[in-house]
């Protein structure tokens, strides 16, 4: 079978989803690293394989695959993974989707929020930072936290399932990166903390591997420890 | 085969009327429970709670699951309701298209448009709030590259959203679109395959768009006219 290959820079939060569900599998591939602080991301050569301008892509052979969540759904069923990634059962893959859906608008969009305004906007594009954008992004992630903690987590060992899935891995590597500014989402979530050291556990070595990027990309930076509840 | 289907909704939801016209077209048997958003009764009923604590619609409930975000809602019903294939193809790479679709929905189709729609009409109407122009400009920016994005590139060489045959992804998408016409906005102008898909899927829905849209030429009829 030939090598799927792989748009990515490990600073991205779904791109380490990938990365870590194609290690864990063992799908080959060709690693194709898209320089974001090089704007590579909106050069001719990658918009001609998404045309989004965003990463992560894949291409099987000639069929490009873009948006993290549509492509972990390709390749756990291209390469039958086993089941737990993307269940076949109807009700226990809704129960995978609901959580893969309600991502975008709550956990993503309040970590990332989080995470843009306290560090890439003055840290990188050195402009002010927008303290009311960061309050909305804490009030979201927090509520994000809470709804996690109290209904995905409960009476499950992984969201909405016994075993991971592809949620428990864009859940993570979103928290992953607020860690870098000091944010603990387990500090009074019992859940969620018991949760995030499961998952970590079963990926493994692949982990650290897969967060080396985004480490020493933020240790280059002055980072402080953002206050958060 | 699960059973007994419970759909609880309000068609002035944008997500709400998708999966509306999924079971109609579909013509699948349940039973629907109309909880009114815009009244506020939604927050009163206990069985919404029981399903989706941040109690936001649409939510369903069968034998085999309860379950909310139209996205996997819209997926379940598909899958296990075994709908025409067309809907939620099992092909491999034409699943993968329509899945593309719906994952870019969130932040870009649902959020640049109920970000629009909130900040016009939702707002003023019901929370006192004035219009800020330039936020309101960032607003219509955000929604414009979105129809953009969506007439260059998930229409670009199909009749529909990444596919020849209408599908779910259809479904969210026309939705958001649809609800714009109650703030006097039309994405098609300028947008030429847009506006050919569009029709292509009021043609195809026929009825069954008309009727979940009644409620929303309702709101346009108001808005018009006050």
């Amino acid at each position: 079978m030939s090598k799927i290959d792989f748009y990515s820079h490990l600073a991205s939060q779904p791109c380490r989803a990938v990365q870590i569900f194609l290690k864990m599998n063992n799908i080959p591939h060709e690693y194709h690293l898209i320089d974001l602080p090089k704007e590579e991301q909106t050069s001719e050569a990658y918009l001609k394989i998404n045309p989004f301008g965003k990463v992560p892509a894949i291409k099987d052979g000639d069929f490009c695959v873009i948006e993290s969540m549509a492509i972990l759904q390709y390749l756990a069923a291209k390469f039958s993974t086993p089941d737990h990634w993307y269940p076949k059962d109807a009700a226990a893959r809704a129960k995978i989707n609901e959580y893969l859906n309600w991502h975008h608008s709550n956990t993503r969009e309040g970590a990332t929020g989080v995470f843009f305004n306290a560090v890439i906007l003055p840290k990188i594009r050195h402009q002010p930072r927008n303290e009311e954008a960061i309050t909305t992004a804490k009030t979201k992630l927090s509520a994000a936290l809470d709804m996690i903690e109290n209904y995905f987590l409960e009476g499950h060992s992984f969201i909405s399932s016994n075993d991971i899935s592809i949620a428990d891995l864009f859940a993570l590597c979103e928290f992953s990166q607020i860690e870098r500014i000091g944010i603990d989402v387990g500090k009074k979530r019992p859940n969620i903390k018991a949760w995030r050291e499961r998952v970590i556990a079963k990926i493994g070595s692949h982990y650290d591997e897969v967060h080396e990027t985004i480490i020493s990309f933020t240790k280059r930076i002055d980072l402080s420890t953002e206050p958060f509840e | 085969m699960a059973s007994n289907l419970i759909f609880y909704y309000d068609a002035i939801s944008q997500p709400c009327r998708s999966v509306l016209m999924l079971l109609n077209m579909a013509k699948i048997s349940y039973e629907g429970k109309i909880l009114p958003l815009f009244t506020g009764e939604y927050r009163k009923s206990a069985e919404l709670a029981a399903i989706n604590p941040q109690r936001y619609l649409p939510v369903i409930k069968d034998s085999n699951v309860q379950l909310f975000e139209s996205d996997a809602i819209l997926k379940y019903v598909a899958d296990q309701y075994k709908v025409a294939n067309h809907w939620y193809p099992t092909d491999l790479a034409k699943r993968a298209r329509i899945n593309e679709y719906m994952s870019w929905h969130h932040s870009n189709t649902r959020q640049s448009c109920i970000g629009l729609f909130r900040m016009v009409y939702l707002a003023p109407k019901f929370f006192n709030k004035t219009v800020d122009e330039k936020q309101r400009q960032e607003a219509l920016d955000k929604l414009n590259k979105t129809a953009d994005f969506i007439e260059s590139y998930f229409l670009k060489d199909t009749q529909y959203i990444n596919s020849d045959n209408i599908s779910i992804a259809d479904l969210l998408a026309v939705c958001e679109f649809s609800q714009l016409i109650i703030v006097n906005y039309d994405v098609t102008q300028g947008r030429p395959k847009t506006a050919k898909w569009m029709q292509n899927i009021k043609s195809t829905l026929g009825n069954v768009y008309e009727e979940a849209h009644e409620i929303v030429y309702k709101y346009q009829k108001e808005a018009a006219n006050a």
